[in-house]
């Protein structure tokens, strides 16, 4: 994936320039418990450490990301600690949900679900989350299973290792 | 005969420092013009039509007036059906760009276009859709940084019936000029057949350095800066000075993303700014209109888009309007223009000044924000202006070239000109004299009561056309099913400011004179009519064809700690390159929007919209003869509502229209349109469709690769008439080129 490469560099160094020019209350609030509004409960333990999306869900993502997010969004925005301030803790099942229902912001709901999840697993490639071999599914049921996390949970024999 | 390609890489401007930034490559065909090459003969000079020779697509917009009419008729309603696919070339493989924005252009048998960030410029054989040329500019820290880093809307083609250029005004904001049958850059033109546009301003250009390697952040973080004396560059870490040069970055940012457009030997070229929703810094340089001698790249003129001390429309700014003042800059027109090449003149539709939702630091009405500006192309003076939003704080920039009409109005023919825009409404004047060919009335409306804004007391009204998007949000706006489900809807309603239009924002906080937290925001900051959409005119019956989006938003305003403004979307920039350093123990908000929940859709109850289905958005025919509206269809049709809300449990209720701006061209025979990057059907296979001019009756659909990402464009090559649109995003990016089996 040479163009997955060269795009990945830019957003990473720009993440570390986020991150050096961070003042201490930005680092602060990366710690302030997570205020949950109309939390699905997060019960099965997936998280989106467990390889939940496929590179070539991403990869689409990225081209959804670009004609419906990119002329109000950059990357710097959707990655990092402004990404896990307001998501971690989360179910995917509430960003997709969000994401749905509100973006983008001039025409909702103008995407095909599997759209919106490309967008979904493109954000999460854009955090560093690894790629698994199944595809995320557009299963607002499922989605809520799996938590917006850094961490795995109890590894399973469904999660690649 | 096989033409073979050749990558030559030409250093255009020396430098003395790595990475020799500002070198262009491009790639020719080698030897003798093989006889069967497209293009080559010679290029049309008479009979032109609205300085469009007939068969071909000179201009953005089809011809000078932007009428994106074709008197083309092959394509009609009986065999649109039957388009087939001729070829699609991939832009894709040159690299990657945002979504593929550009309508190219045909002349003398080859089509022009552009393609990807860095707006490489292109020419291709309709026939084939093989790749005759390329050229691509390397601007280094001035393509990194450019506030509009993608393909743009497309080039611009002249000819003076010997000499065929095609140029192009890149991200970085350099103008070149191209043989059109080579597209080796024109020696006599510039330094080497570019123009750097950051020259000429009034600013001193300066060597330029970044810290860090990234682009821009919307809307002016992690910008480059001044280098220090000595500075080099990294090629590890790619930071440091490039040996680029350029106005220095503290004074703002300055890019383009629409093409120029010719007057006679005058290529007219503005710019586009910063994104005004989340700006840093309270100054930023401000839109320019130049004139530039076509033969040599000599800039003859320049018009002030924020008038200088002194000049006319000064006293708008009332706490004054000289360049690095608070409260300064944009009013860029960074829509494509159209002209009257009789007349002489240019049609400038102009863009708000800084800062999207909040004017405090500018009191007074800003001219020349949404205005539209008749221009002297010769002079560069001001023939006439007419001013659309006083004061904007909605970002209604004038979003669309607007459309040159020949008109019959009370029995008496009229040159006229109408401007589409992001409000809702067309602004129809006299093309010659800018008076109002219908009354438009300014009329009170609303005032802001937040901190420091004085909104304009009145904003003018068009008396005609009627609207073709939503107007703010009354209670008779509502739906009305039955009385509870009435009653629910007003009390949604009445949670943010209601009004007929130009409803102002009010803060998030609550601390507005209301005590709301949002206001109504209908039209949108994308329109009405925006970047993808916009009207096609027919001169034979004076029909015009707006294509619009007409939703229904809310707005609130925060303080952002980290920007200079008093007020701003609600958004953040701590911590980003560049943001002003946050208030001690600020902690950031852990909202989920990334800011966007303030504008987002509160107005749906039950999973439906409490706005009555009207006939709005999608596309709206009206006869300008009259200024009557003919006929209105969904951009791509109706989808089905439904709810589980009990609210709603017994009702029947309609179907919405299809969303996004319908992208629209017209021919003798039919108007044809692609449903936009975001319209349609969500889940329906992309489709081009056409329709009866006369009813709104779709007469035809073919299937199409992906969803249309640009205004569509047709021609004909050897007897045969092609259509070509651009299509995709990221990676994918292509024009597609139909004609009949």
């Amino acid at each position: 994936m040479p163009v997955s490469v060269r795009l990945t560099i830019p957003i990473v160094v720009t993440l570390v320039g986020v991150m050096v020019a961070t003042e201490a209350p930005m680092a602060r609030a990366a710690v302030a418990p997570v205020v949950r509004v109309g939390a699905a409960p997060a019960d099965t333990g997936r998280t989106t450490m467990d390889g939940v999306y496929t590179l070539a869900q991403a990869a689409r993502g990225r081209d959804v990301f670009a004609n419906s997010c990119q002329s109000c969004h950059t990357p710097t925005q959707h990655s990092g600690p402004p990404f896990r301030n307001k998501w971690f803790g989360r179910t995917l099942g509430e960003l997709f949900g969000y994401i749905r229902r509100e973006m983008p912001k001039n025409e909702p709901r103008s995407m095909s679900d599997e759209d919106y999840v490309r967008a979904l697993a493109n954000l999460l490639r854009m955090n560093g989350m690894p790629a698994g071999t199944v595809p995320l599914a557009a299963d607002s049921a499922a989605l809520h299973r799996i938590r917006l996390d850094s961490v795995r949970a109890v590894p399973s024999t469904q999660s690649p290792r | 005969m096989k033409t073979r390609l050749l990558a030559v890489a030409v250093t255009v401007v020396a430098s003395a420092l790595a990475p020799a930034p500002f070198t262009a490559s491009w790639a020719i065909a080698q030897g003798p013009q093989p006889s069967s090459a497209p293009g080559g003969t010679t290029p049309v000079t008479s009979g032109l039509v609205r300085g469009n020779a007939p068969g071909e697509w000179r201009y953005w917009g089809g011809d000078a007036h932007s009428s994106r009419y074709s008197p083309l008729d092959q394509i009609t309603a009986a065999n649109f059906g039957t388009l087939q696919q001729a070829w699609q070339w991939n832009a894709g493989t040159f690299g990657a760009d945002e979504y593929y924005r550009t309508t190219p252009l045909y002349a003398n048998g080859r089509l022009f276009t552009v393609a990807t960030t860095r707006r490489s410029a292109m020419a291709i054989d309709p026939e084939t859709g093989e790749t005759l040329w390329m050229y691509r500019l390397e601007e280094g820290i001035r393509w990194q940084k450019a506030p509009r880093q993608f393909a743009g809307r497309g080039p611009t083609y002249w000819t003076d019936g010997t000499e065929e250029r095609v140029i192009i005004v890149t991200p970085g904001y350099h103008m070149v000029s191209l043989d059109a049958k080579t597209g080796r850059p024109d020696p006599k033109f510039g330094t080497n057949g570019v123009v750097d546009l950051q020259d000429g301003l009034g600013y001193p250009m300066v060597p330029l350095a970044v810290d860090d390697s990234g682009s821009l952040v919307i809307s002016d973080a992690a910008p480059a800066r001044k280098a220090k004396a000595g500075e080099t560059w990294d090629p590890v870490k790619k930071i440091g000075a490039d040996g680029t040069v350029g106005i220095d970055p503290v004074n703002g940012q300055i890019g383009a993303s629409s093409p120029a457009i010719m007057v006679g030997d005058m290529i007219v070229v503005g710019n586009s700014s910063i994104h005004g929703y989340y700006p840093i810094r309270v100054r930023n340089i401000p839109g320019f209109i130049r004139g530039f001698d076509v033969r040599t790249g000599r800039q003859v003129w320049k018009f002030n888009l924020v008038p200088q001390p002194g000049e006319f429309g000064a006293e708008t700014w009332t706490s004054g309007s000289a360049v690095n003042t608070e409260g300064v800059g944009k009013n860029d027109a960074w829509a494509p223009y159209s002209a009257d090449p009789d007349l002489g003149l240019v049609y400038i539709p102009v863009g708000m000044p800084l800062m999207d939702e909040y004017g405090g630091h500018r009191p007074g009405n800003n001219l020349f924000g949404n205005a539209l500006v008749a221009i002297d192309a010769k002079t560069g003076l001001r023939k006439w202006h007419y001013q659309m939003v006083h004061h904007d704080i909605w970002d209604y920039d004038a979003p669309m070239a607007p459309n040159l009409i020949d008109i019959t109005v009370n029995g008496q023919r009229r040159k006229a000109i109408t401007q589409p825009t992001k409000q809702g409404w067309l602004y129809t004047f006299d093309r010659a004299t800018g008076e109002p060919i219908w009354p438009i009335v300014e009329t009170k409306v609303l005032q802001s009561d937040v901190p420091g804004e004085r909104t304009s007391p009145t904003q003018p009204i068009p008396s005609k056309p009627a609207p073709y998007s939503q107007q703010g949000l009354l209670a008779t706006d509502l739906i009305d099913y039955t009385p509870a489900i009435r009653d629910s809807a007003l009390k949604l309603a009445q949670r943010c400011r209601m009004g007929p239009y130009f409803i102002p924002g009010v803060t998030a906080d609550g601390t507005s004179k209301s005590g709301l937290r949002c206001a109504w925001y209908a039209p949108g900051a994308s329109g009405g009519v925006n970047i993808d959409g916009g009207a096609a005119f027919d001169p034979e019956t004076g029909m015009i064809y707006v294509a619009s989006l007409s939703g229904l938003s809310t707005i609130g305003l925060q303080k952002d700690p980290c920007s200079e403004f008093r007020y701003s979307s609600p958004r953040d920039n701590c911590g980003l390159i560049g943001a002003v350093a946050p208030p001690p123990g600020y902690v950031a908000p852990t909202s989920r929007g990334g800011g966007f929940e303030g504008r987002g859709n509160m107005s749906v109850l039950g999973g439906v919209s409490i706005l009555k289905p009207k006939q709005l958005g999608g596309i709206t025919a009206y006869d300008m003869n009259s200024g009557d509206k003919k006929w209105w269809i969904p951009n791509g049709g109706f989808i089905p509502v439904t709810s589980r809300d009990p609210l709603f449990a017994g009702v029947t209720l309609p179907p919405r229209a299809a969303g996004g701006q319908a992208q629209i061209m017209i021919t003798k025979t039919l108007l044809i349109y692609g449903t936009g990057r975001q319209g349609g059907i969500p889940n329906a296979k992309p489709q081009l469709f056409a329709v009866d001019k006369a009813t709104g009756r779709e007469v035809g659909t073919v299937e199409i690769p992906s969803r249309t990402t640009a205004v569509p464009m047709t021609f004909m090559h050897k007897g045969k008439q092609y259509i070509v649109f651009a299509t995709g995003a990221g990676s994918s990016t292509s024009l597609v080129a139909l004609t009949l089996p």
